[in-house]
């Protein structure tokens, strides 16, 4: 199997991910919506980012920068859970950091070995996890997803411990060398975008730029 | 204090934080404005003084325009480094000026500016504000001089025969602590939005905003200007 082909400046947008950031999490159903709305399918790359910082205890005599810290903090947990409601998703622990990589390598290999059903594989990852029932480091629970996304699992483990191991260290290198710190990140044409709140400006982008831009 | 203050609690059904340093809120103003005329609702705009050290580091540039001195880590530029970058790109898009700043700005007189302008009429607090930040983000306004802040009332239309007295006494005092209450209420950015007490930071809610102001009719909108449906198959 050849190596995958990481593209930041070509016509086919990209979009990373990290299985544990619920950031992630809820771009998927509008960046489903928005490739549907343009016919085309993005390139989805696995990347671990750092995860979300959970907000500290309150301290008596904190500092301006501790209680700017933690109200920032306190307030992205209020905002993530009031936009899940809106997908009607109700939000685990936010701040889990578990080991993603067999998880990341097996959208690789579900890119490889049926890139339609990528969307399927993605989804069912996220909706497991986010409900407790998925170990993203686990080859063979990873293996029961891929199943049931339709993929086959011929040479799954193969991958898993072999080349997609060093495509899947690779891959997030190259994507953190490039400055992606954070997900879910756009690329269109070599423009980075953080956060689903720029879809519009994405399809505004990939459509020709006609008419009022986003805001 | 002169007025009882909340900072999650005003007459109107709607309370904006702005800071006139953000580049966030200048992009935020006019789509925010859009809101008062479509709803025919008077929104309570206030500054908000944000104390960028305090979180995210602090530079400052050298007159060859490189870092000449930072405590900011790797992390705090990438973060501001690609907000800038995001700023700019939007902006440019609806002909808008955002220069590159050598510092962080105090801009507490100009948000002394922007109340007393408010205390004189909503027309006068709109006109300075839009002369402030159109032109402090063309670099050609002193938002730290007492003076310049004063010929922009005026031009704004606003008396000024007391305002130097108002922003070295009651109203430097009133800032000051008003600031403090905003802080502790949990408002610690811009442009921020209040409605019924809740708190929401950035631009990219406004569809929510408007989705609330509207009396929530059809199913909540994510952020963003378009709405993409959560109802995707396979």
């Amino acid at each position: 199997m050849s190596e995958a082909v990481i593209d930041l400046v070509g016509d086919r947008p990209t979009v990373c991910i990290d299985f544990k950031n619920p950031k992630a999490y809820l771009a998927l159903a509008p960046t489903f919506a928005l490739e549907d709305v343009l016919g085309l399918r993005f390139d989805w790359l696995p990347v671990s980012v750092s995860p979300l910082a959970r907000p500290a205890a309150r301290q008596p005599n904190e500092d301006r920068g501790a209680q700017h810290r933690r109200m920032r903090a306190e307030y992205y947990e209020r905002d993530l859970r009031r936009y899940a409601r809106v997908y009607g998703i109700e939000l685990v622990d936010l701040y889990r950091n578990p080991d993603t990589s067999i998880a990341c390598i097996g959208l690789l290999f579900a890119k490889r070995t049926n890139d339609g059903a990528v969307r399927r594989y993605l989804r069912l990852s996220f909706e497991r996890y986010w409900n407790a029932q998925l170990d993203l480091a686990d080859v063979r629970a990873i293996a029961s997803v891929l199943d049931v996304a339709g993929i086959s699992t011929n040479g799954w483990e193969t991958f898993a411990s072999g080349i997609g191991r060093d495509e899947n260290e690779r891959i997030g290198r190259t994507l953190r060398e490039s400055g992606i710190f954070d997900v879910p990140a756009y690329v269109v044409a070599g423009d980075v975008y953080f956060g689903r709140q720029h879809l519009p400006m994405i399809e505004w982008q990939l459509t020709g730029r006609r008419g009022e831009p986003p805001i | 204090m002169t007025e009882p203050f909340d900072p999650l609690r005003s007459a109107s059904p709607l309370i904006v934080y702005i800071d006139f340093k953000s580049p966030y809120a200048y992009l935020a103003k006019d789509p925010t404005y859009a809101l008062e005329r479509d709803f025919g609702i008077e929104i309570d705009w206030r500054p908000l003084t944000l104390d960028i050290p305090s979180y995210l580091g602090s530079a400052k540039l050298g007159a060859d325009g490189r870092v000449a001195e930072s405590n900011r880590t790797p992390q705090q530029w990438s973060g501001v480094k690609y907000a800038y970058k995001d700023v700019r790109r939007y902006a440019s898009l609806r002909g808008i000026t955002t220069r590159g700043t050598v510092k962080i700005w105090d801009s507490s007189l100009a948000g002394i500016g922007m109340e007393w302008a408010k205390q004189q009429s909503r027309a006068i607090q709109r006109g300075y504000i839009d002369r402030v930040y159109e032109r402090f983000w063309k670099r050609e306004l002193d938002i730290e001089d007492p003076r310049v802040i004063e010929a922009v009332l005026v031009e704004a239309g606003s008396d000024v025969e007391g305002f130097e007295a108002y922003h070295t006494g009651v109203g430097r005092a009133r800032h000051n602590e008003v600031q403090l209450r905003i802080f502790d209420a949990g408002v610690f950015g811009v442009p921020s939005y209040v409605i019924d007490g809740e708190l929401f930071f950035g631009r990219e809610h406004l569809p929510m905003v408007r989705w609330l102001l509207g009396g929530k009719r059809g199913p909540a909108p994510d952020v963003a200007y378009r709405h993409f449906g959560a109802d995707t198959t396979a």
